[in-house]
Order: structure tokens, then C-alpha cells, then sequence
């Protein structure tokens, strides 16, 4: 039993490094098969602010420097082993190593996804098991009218209105940034109270729009738990409401981890609008700038960075998952 | 049989809410140059008039009228979630049926890829293929669409493979039927209702992602978007200190809103309460 789990978690891992080898390999065969050439995504491209205008020889040199003459396969085991050591090279916009800048970054992207996640699950979870209970009713109904109509409204046009009104308008929170520039403090709680309050507005906008995928499943996966004999069973035992729905939650909540994991990526995308839209400093604002900048290799690098979150999340989910539920390779 | 459920089907109130918003957004798309007098592009009014009898939503800082803009808006996102759902449905349901109706070790490769397919964050990668392409709009439905099939081969893939075991399949096959005849007369036509579906699906997939490509500034220039004039609004300083954000803003950001919407309706009463 225990051998199969560990069996089931080992080959699961060796699926997400194969996974992670493809995103590398994408990343290394871009660059060499799009219109420009390889030495474009080093270098920038010719329309950026200052254009790099180079002789036949200088280039052939900077190929020979950047190993862009060697075969194909020679390169890839070259990357490779820069990559294993963190080096994605430089930022052409601010030239200064790529894996700096990300690192800087992370802990807001951290931050941010972290707690919309905790709050769009815990909502989602939360308002999918009332509606399934409820199926058919008032409250059902509604819900199956809101949440798609919120999964209707673009991330950034959300945004815009939340900060038009929340912050504008009623002034209640700042609109930009993670903490306000050039302030002293007088404590930590003055830092973290700062931080908090350029927290929830793209806190909550992330969280409304990564909640109704989960709520809408979360939803599913009960209706179908609740049509069991095990809840009738219940039922006619005569158990309270509460601890019918919490047989019926713990018996739902592997598939929805699965699900919300799978999700993380989609998230990711998410994040992009809303860090973009609030000038929040993390990865996804990162992305949108390199990319405005045609910052070649610091958006392939934050893309393997993200990635890398994303499959580490998506395995740590697997391994969670092997533990609640029993089951797990043994089909 | 098929059409005559799913039309069944759309006819709770939630169907016919969605497909009224889907006539609505196509009358527009195609009644676009009756409805203005305006070219999408034409910037020789006044910038930032506001609305009156000659412009309906006012002017914007180049002096474009919005009005326009937004009935050329939804011919734009019309095109590409049609193109998109084509191309993600063709693909998809050849890669599904092959995958599914073959099986073994085809079938395993095919939906190991499909699912590490799945699991990369799309948005990123979505950016760096445009950082290296045009930005045009052929380019943002050929990337949409390649990014979108393996959600198509997915779905179609498990229908194949139940109906492959299915007792009219089992006959046609002992009755001498080859595979492609198989396929055609008897998998692909139990297939519709899912292709509808997911059809359905991948229209609000293009019609969300070209709004935000085109809001991150990836749209096509030569075609007026409703992500690009959300993005033009917010840029400009002072949008919310006026009350331009009222016929500027909301518009373009309600009609994605309620176009999305429309399908996800549909999509609702295709599916039915599960």
C-alpha cells in the first residue's frame, strides 16, 4: 500500500521534470526558429530605442562569443547547463542578470496569488457546497447567475472599475504599487498594515477571477456526492445538515485540489492583467514589461520561472492528494 | 435526433437570454458600416467630445469615434473566436478520434502531451511567441488556436473511446465496416453534440484572451478592439476625472462582459443542469 503511494509520487515527479525538460526545450528552440535569429533575442531587437547596428564580422564574432556557431545540440547542452546553474543571461533592459530581477519579484507574485487563492478556495468551496445542497433553489439559481456573469468580466476591466471606485472615488484604498515609495516607517506593524492596504484591491480582483472555475466545479463534484447512497443513508439516520455537508466536503475536496492546481496556470494569466492593471511589482507585471520592451531573455526567463512554480504546485497537489485519499495507485 | 435535443435544450430561458445576446452581437457586427458614418480609424473629429447627436459615446483623445469603434469591436471578436473555435475544433477532434479510436501506446503519448499541454501557464508563453510574431490578428487566432486544441482532443478523445466500445460500433466493424467508414458514419456524427459544446467553450477562451492580448497591447492595429480601447482609456490620465470613463470605459468593457456572457449561456443550456 505505502510502497504503491511512494511508486505513484516517484513516477508522477519524473512526469513533471520530463514536463519542465519540454518547457527548456521550447524556450531553447524559439528563439532559433523565429524571424530575427538567436543573437536578436540577446541583443534586442533593431526598432528598441537604440538599434544595434553590426558589421558581418562583429556578428560573426558575438555568434562565436554567445557559442551560436556551434551544432544545434551543443548549444541545447550548453543552455542546459546554464540554466542548472540559474544563468538566463541578461536583461537588456536593465542589464543586470535575469535571475536577480525574478528573484526580486517572486515574493510579491507569492504573496498576491497566495492569498487570492486561499480566499477564491475558500469562497468557492464554500458557496459550491451551499448551491449543490440548495440545487434548484432561490439561492442555486442566483449563484449559477453570478459566478458566470463574473467570469464573464475581463480581469483588467474589473480592475479598472475597482479602482475607480474603491480607490478613487471613495478613496478607501491605494491604487498602485506594493508599498507606498520613499515612506518611513515607524514599525513593522506600519510596514505590514502598508503592505496589507496595497494588498486587497488586486487581492480581491485576483480572487473574483479565479473563484467561479472552482466554485462551478466544487458545485459539480457535490451534486454528484449528494445523489450517493451514503448521503440518503445519512439522511435517514437522521444526521444534522452540518455533518451530512462535511462527509459529503471531504469526499469532494480531492478532485477540487486536483482541479484548482491544474488551474495554476490559467491563474498565472490572471495575474498578468491584474499586476498590470494595479501596477503590482511581481512576475506578471515583469512579463507585460519585457514583453512592451521586447526584453527577450528576461521574458523566457520569468516564463521558466512561472512554469517552475506552476508544475511544483501541480506535484505538491498530487503528493497532497496520494495521502487524503487512500485510493491513489491503485487503479 | 442530436439537433432536435440540444435545440430542445436551448430553449430554457437561459438559451434563449444567450443566443438573444449572440444575435444582437452578429446584427451588430454585420450592420456595422450602416450604423455609423464613421470609418473605425477616422480620427478628424474633435478628441474627446462628449456624447452628443453626431457621436453617440463622444470622441476619444485622437478623436475617434467610439460609437464606431465598438460596433467594429464586436466584428473583430466575432472573427476570431469563429476562427479559433474552427481551428481548435477541427484539430481537436481529428487529434481526439485518432487518439481515442486507436488507442494503446498513440493514444498514451497523444494525452501525456496533451496534459503537460495543459499544465504550462499559457498567458507567458502566449507573450513570447507575439514578442517574436507580428502583432496581427491571423497571428493571435493561429496562436489562440494552437494553445486551445488540446482541450478539444481532450473532450472528443473520452467520447471516442466509449463510443469505440459502443454495441452499434461493434456491429458495423463485425459487418465489415473499415476503420475510416467506422469513423465517419458512426463516431464523428455522435460527436456533434460535444463539438457544439466545446465550440461554445473555446468562443469565450478567444474572445477573453484577444480582449486581454489586445489590452496588453498585442491587438491588431487595423482591427478596432474592445481590449485596445479599455487599454487607451486607462492610459489616458484623465479618464476618471471626467466623466469619460462612463461612455469611454464602460461600453467596450460591458460588451465584452455580455458577449461572453451570451455563450456562456448557451453554453449552460447546452450542457444542462448536471
Amino acid at each position: 500500500m505505502d510502497g504503491k503511494r511512494w511508486g505513484h509520487i516517484i513516477s508522477r515527479g519524473l512526469e513533471y521534470v520530463l514536463t519542465f525538460f519540454l518547457i527548456l526545450a521550447i524556450n531553447f528552440f524559439l528563439p532559433r526558429v523565429m524571424p530575427g535569429g538567436p543573437l536578436l533575442s540577446i541583443l534586442g531587437s533593431q526598432s528598441s530605442d537604440l538599434p544595434v547596428v553590426i558589421d558581418e564580422e562583429t556578428k560573426y564574432k558575438l555568434m562565436d562569443y554567445y557559442h551560436l556557431n556551434d551544432p544545434l545540440h551543443v548549444q541545447f547542452i550548453h543552455y542546459l547547463m546554464d540554466a542548472a546553474h540559474l544563468d538566463f543571461g541578461y536583461s537588456i533592459f536593465y542589464n543586470v542578470p535575469v535571475v536577480d530581477i525574478i528573484l526580486g519579484r517572486l515574493p510579491w507574485t507569492f504573496l498576491l496569488m497566495g492569498t487570492a487563492l486561499v480566499v477564491s478556495t475558500f469562497f468557492g468551496i464554500w458557496l459550491g457546497l451551499e448551491s449543490a445542497w440548495n440545487r434548484g433553489n432561490k439561492l442555486d439559481n442566483l449563484l449559477l447567475v453570478i459566478m458566470p456573469t463574473l467570469r464573464s468580466v475581463p480581469a483588467f476591466f474589473l480592475g479598472a472599475l475597482m479602482i475607480f471606485l474603491l480607490g478613487y472615488k471613495m478613496g478607501l484604498f491605494p491604487v498602485s504599487g506594493a508599498v507606498t515609495p520613499y515612506m518611513d516607517y515607524g514599525g513593522i506593524a506600519d510596514r505590514i498594515k502598508d503592505i496589507l492596504s496595497h494588498l486587497i484591491l488586486p487581492m480581491f480582483c485576483l480572487a473574483a477571477f479565479e473563484m467561479p472555475g472552482t466554485y462551478l466545479l466544487v458545485r459539480n463534484v457535490c451534486v454528484q456526492q449528494l445523489e450517493r447512497p451514503y448521503v440518503l443513508m445519512a439522511t435517514a439516520r437522521g444526521l444534522k445538515d452540518r455533518s451530512i455537508k462535511k462527509h459529503v466536503l471531504i469526499n469532494s475536496i480531492v478532485p477540487a485540489v486536483n482541479q484548482i492546481a491544474a488551474m495554476l496556470g490559467f491563474m498565472v494569466a490572471g495575474a498578468v492583467f491584474v499586476e498590470t492593471v494595479f501596477a503590482y511589482p511581481g512576475m506578471g507585471m515583469l512579463v507585460y514589461n519585457s514583453f512592451i520592451e521586447r526584453d527577450y531573455p528576461l521574458l523566457q526567463g520569468a516564463f521558466i520561472f512561472m512554469s517552475l512554480c506552476v508544475l511544483a504546485c501541480n506535484y505538491a497537489a498530487d503528493i497532497i492528494c496520494s495521502y487524503i485519499d487512500g485510493r491513489t495507485g491503485q487503479e | 435526433m442530436h439537433e432536435k435535443k440540444l435545440l430542445q435544450r436551448l430553449q430554457d430561458p437561459k438559451g434563449l437570454i444567450g443566443l438573444l445576446i449572440l444575435f444582437f452581437f452578429i446584427m451588430m457586427a454585420f450592420l456595422a458600416p450602416m450604423l455609423t458614418p464613421y470609418s473605425p480609424s477616422d480620427a478628424s473629429s474633435q478628441p474627446l467630445l462628449v456624447p452628443d447627436g453626431e457621436h453617440p459615446l463622444g470622441t476619444d483623445d485622437v478623436g475617434r469615434d467610439i460609437f464606431t469603434n465598438l460596433l467594429y469591436g464586436s466584428r473583430t471578436s466575432l472573427i476570431v473566436a469563429f476562427s479559433v473555435s474552427f481551428g481548435v475544433l477541427v484539430i481537436g477532434t481529428l487529434a481526439g478520434v485518432f487518439s481515442g479510436y486507436v488507442g494503446g501506446n498513440p493514444d498514451r503519448i497523444m494525452m501525456r502531451s496533451v496534459d503537460i499541454f495543459l499544465m504550462v501557464p499559457d498567458l507567458p508563453l502566449i507573450l513570447i511567441l507575439a514578442a517574436y510574431l507580428r502583432p496581427s490578428i491571423w497571428n493571435i487566432v493561429f496562436i489562440l488556436t494552437i494553445m486551445g486544441w488540446p482541450v478539444g482532443a481532450r473532450i472528443t478523445r473520452a467520447q471516442t473511446r466509449t463510443l469505440r466500445v459502443s454495441g452499434h460500433v461493434d456491429f458495423a466493424r463485425v459487418s465489415g465496416a473499415k476503420d475510416w467508414y467506422v469513423i465517419r458514419k458512426h463516431i464523428v456524427p455522435d460527436l456533434y453534440p460535444i463539438m457544439i459544446t466545446s465550440f461554445v467553450m473555446q468562443s469565450i477562451r478567444a474572445i477573453l484572451s484577444e480582449s486581454g492580448l489586445a489590452f496588453l497591447g498585442l491587438g491588431d492595429p487595423s482591427y478596432p478592439s474592445w481590449g485596445t480601447m479599455i487599454k487607451y482609456a486607462i492610459g489616458y490620465p484623465l479618464v476618471f476625472f471626467t466623466d469619460a470613463w462612463m461612455w469611454w470605459l464602460l461600453p467596450a468593457g460591458i460588451c465584452i462582459t455580455l458577449l461572453v456572457l451570451g455563450f456562456v449561456f448557451v453554453g449552460q443550456a447546452l450542457e444542462g443542469d448536471k
